[in-house]
């Protein structure tokens, strides 16, 4: 019986779940981006120029949207320096990025406002909370839903039966949507389609988030809603006050629309590279310690996002390259993650190498507030993996996968088609 | 600038958060989480989080 997650069928794929859809569906091209970074790796570590003018490849963000230059920002160093620098190097970008679909979120506020509404959840994604509410309450019971399906079985759509269902329905349920109800609130948030379809979808997640919050606000549950309801968030003369109703509209729908998307990608990114390693999937099999170092050098060596932007504040002078006040800044998290003054052999993927910082998700204060929940379900989904689906192995009667998404943003494989013997839990 | 005492003289470390880069210096300490300016990072408790991303003390590596 499904009670805590979404059974995903093929008809389900569309635009939701299929990341080629969803980059043709933004107009974005869908090249590898390694395959043309690499002629970047040996250069100056910063640019001036559009990242996608650089690679040869057609334009994916919309830098000019803003009348200013544009820089490429490669180097680990100089990666860090900006993500670390946010007073040089803001998210105003996201004024004109997020701000229209999504009003004011943490993507685009900055300074205290932004410390101040990050403070409120960030108690609910730190590392004791994600390896212990959400993994208890949510994680565990929907691995084992969707791990008893597929062993119901010997063969799956790992994408669509896995990396796809599992984020989507722990964030869903954590909030307190019903996994009978997270596919459809899901597409409604997703907001694809005509001008008259987004705005439908629009109102009908707003329906059910406000309904969801009223019977919250007057009956507390142990989920996220129950806590952004009761939530005091500290204003600038320091003194606290409730959310209002918009602000946790606004929260709910920036963490359900991220945490279900970026985590499917990342976990079939993660298991797409393990079975083109089989050396190195067997010898995490055989040793579990070697999990999160694992999850750590998958996130580093493909991770789903390319490139982030930043908007700069004032003139400044980066690694030798001077940027005026309003431009543009793209941090190449794709080549900063494989730069050879930080990694050997960085293009290589290797589970054995010592672990070090990346950029996957971000850095500073922006970087991803659910970053330990993305790690701790893909820790779990891949225990899970390992332990239930024997001698697993691509399935021969479908394509090879294919890693798609658009270049510089929404990475993912299309499909993971696997044979396995399934084991008994 | 600070008002962290060194009576040990020893040169002051910087400790960065794994996950979000954050980084702890030795003689600002972290006064908004209640971590004096000059405490030594051995001295701060087991269970202080990175102030960025709530990354455990453990994350953190000397720079």
């Amino acid at each position: 019986m499904t009670r805590s997650t979404v059974d995903l069928a093929q008809k389900d794929r569309g635009v939701l779940f299929d990341a080629d859809e969803e980059a043709r569906a933004a107009g974005w091209g869908t090249a590898d981006p390694y395959v043309h970074l690499q002629k970047l790796y040996d250069g100056p570590p910063v640019v001036k120029g559009a990242l996608e003018d650089l690679m040869g490849i057609p334009r994916q963000y919309p830098t000019d949207l803003w009348p200013g230059e544009v820089y490429s920002i490669l180097s680990f160093d100089a990666v860090n320096k900006a993500f670390m620098d946010r007073e040089t190097f803001s998210n105003r970008v996201y004024e004109k990025l997020s701000k229209p679909a999504m009003g004011d979120t943490l993507l685009n506020l900055d300074g205290g406002e932004h410390k101040r509404l990050r403070d409120v959840a960030k108690p609910w994604f730190k590392p004791s909370f994600t390896d212990g509410w959400w993994t208890d309450k949510w994680i565990v019971d929907a691995v084992d839903e969707i791990f008893d399906r597929l062993t119901a079985k010997d063969h799956a759509d790992l994408n669509l039966e896995l990396c796809a269902p599992l984020p989507m329905s722990v964030v869903s349920t954590g909030f307190g949507i019903p996994a009978a109800e997270a596919l459809e609130f899901r597409k409604a948030l997703l907001m694809h389609g005509t001008p008259e379809e987004m705005a439908k979808g629009h109102a009908h997640a707003t329906t059910v988030l406000t309904g969801l919050m009223d019977e919250r606000r007057a009956v507390p549950g142990d989920d996220l809603i129950s806590r952004f309801v009761h939530a005091d968030i500290e204003q600038e003369d320091g003194t606290t006050r409730k959310l209002s109703p918009a602000e946790v509209m606004r929260y709910c729908f920036l963490i359900i629309h991220a945490g279900g998307g970026t985590t499917w990608r990342q976990m079939g990114i993660t298991i797409m590279t393990l079975l083109n390693h089989p050396d190195q999937m067997a010898a995490l099999r055989a040793d579990r310690g070697l999990m999160r170092q694992a999850i750590q050098e998958v996130t580093r060596w493909y991770p789903t996002d390319t490139a982030f932007l930043r908007y700069v504040e004032k003139d400044t002078v980066l690694e030798g390259v001077a940027m005026k006040a309003g431009s543009i800044a793209m941090l190449c998290l794709g080549s900063a993650n494989h730069d050879r003054k930080q990694w050997d052999d960085p293009d290589t993927f290797n589970i054995h190498r010592a672990v070090k910082r990346h950029f996957a998700f971000g850095a500073g204060a922006h970087a991803c507030l659910g970053q330990h929940l993305s790690r701790q379900e893909m820790e779990v989904a891949l225990g899970a993996l390992l332990d239930r689906l024997g001698d697993l192995r691509w399935d021969p009667d479908f394509p090879p996968a294919k890693m798609g998404g658009g270049t510089l943003i929404g990475r993912g494989p299309d499909a993971l088609h696997v044979r396995y013997t399934p084991l008994p839990k | 600038m600070t008002d962290a005492t060194n009576p040990s003289d020893q040169p002051w470390r910087q400790f960065a958060c794994m996950f979000c880069g954050h980084v702890y210096d030795e003689e600002a300490g972290d006064p908004d989480s209640g971590i004096a300016p000059g405490t030594r990072w051995e001295d701060i408790p087991e269970d202080w989080c990175c102030p960025l991303c709530s990354a455990e003390k453990a994350s953190f590596t000397e720079v």
